[in-house]
């Protein structure tokens, strides 16, 4: 194996730990968490067609809208091209609205830069594949 | 649909079939202090608007059934109490947003744009 490869290689598992390490915030709405791993000019466009950057998505979960019983995520091919990383794959949630509980089955893709050293979020796009209601569980 | 309230935000009418999208864009709304009514296509928001005080603001999908926006926005037009309230359209429809508006926005929807807009329209500053 080459010096690069093993350096993809070191790499791709960094991201796949910070995958679920932000899977993990989102879930807990760890605003503080999010934070250090979205980098401050992220962009994010959600399933409601909803394009929005860093500092509202921090204001969205800290206001309490967002409100997650499950959140799985599972990454399909984590492609490394030198100082930016492009993740996708396929997500599981379980989304608390006003109304009623709603599973989201949803596609991924993230795109993380290494800035200064440490991996950040700078971009992620989100499709939903499925939805259905479900019961709320513990 | 929600009932009025006796408050001072500026109220805004969001008529959209779409439910996550609806929820989310009232939800934004609401965070940014503003009274937001979900309607699910134009027949709710005409009856909505015919019982109810008029918003300071519509924003409009086209595509949607019962009624679409085209529809609604011509009913809108042809009643004088409520052809005076500014539309905003958000619409997937790029090359078919051939509609009489205020301003068109197309889907997907860059947040701070769409706030800085209804900020201009609503004119007031909402709470928070």
């Amino acid at each position: 194996m080459s010096a690069t490869n093993d350096r993809d290689a070191a790499d791709q598992k960094t991201i796949e730990a910070l995958e679920q390490r932000e899977a993990t915030a989102m879930l807990a709405a760890d605003t503080s968490t999010l934070q250090t791993l979205w980098a401050d000019d992220m962009v994010v466009n959600s399933t409601a067609n909803l394009i929005a950057g860093k500092e509202f998505l921090l204001e969205w979960i800290k206001s309490g809208r967002l409100k997650l019983r499950t959140y799985e995520r599972r990454p399909v091919r984590i492609a490394v091209i030198g100082d930016l990383v492009v993740s996708t794959g396929s997500e599981v949630s379980q989304l608390i609205t006003d109304t009623a509980e709603m599973k989201l089955f949803t596609s991924y893709m993230n795109l993380w830069t290494k800035r200064g050293g440490n991996w950040q979020l700078l971009a992620r796009h989100v499709g939903l594949i499925h939805k259905e209601r479900a019961e709320p569980t513990q | 649909m929600h009932g009025d309230q006796e408050q001072e935000e500026p109220k805004i009418l969001v008529v959209e079939d779409d439910e996550d999208a609806r929820e989310a864009m009232v939800a934004l709304l609401q965070m940014k202090g503003y009274r937001a009514v979900p309607a699910g296509n134009g027949r709710e928001a005409l009856d909505y608007l015919d019982q109810a005080a008029a918003p300071d603001l519509i924003i409009l999908d086209l595509w949607m059934p019962v009624m679409d926006g085209w529809h609604f926005r011509s009913e809108q037009i042809k009643n004088p109490r409520l052809a005076h309230i500014p539309v905003i359209v958000v619409t997937a429809l790029s090359d078919r947003a051939d509609v009489d508006a205020n301003e068109v926005i197309i889907k997907p929807v860059d947040v701070e744009r769409l706030l800085t807009r209804v900020s201009h329209y609503c004119r007031r500053e909402p709470t928070s």
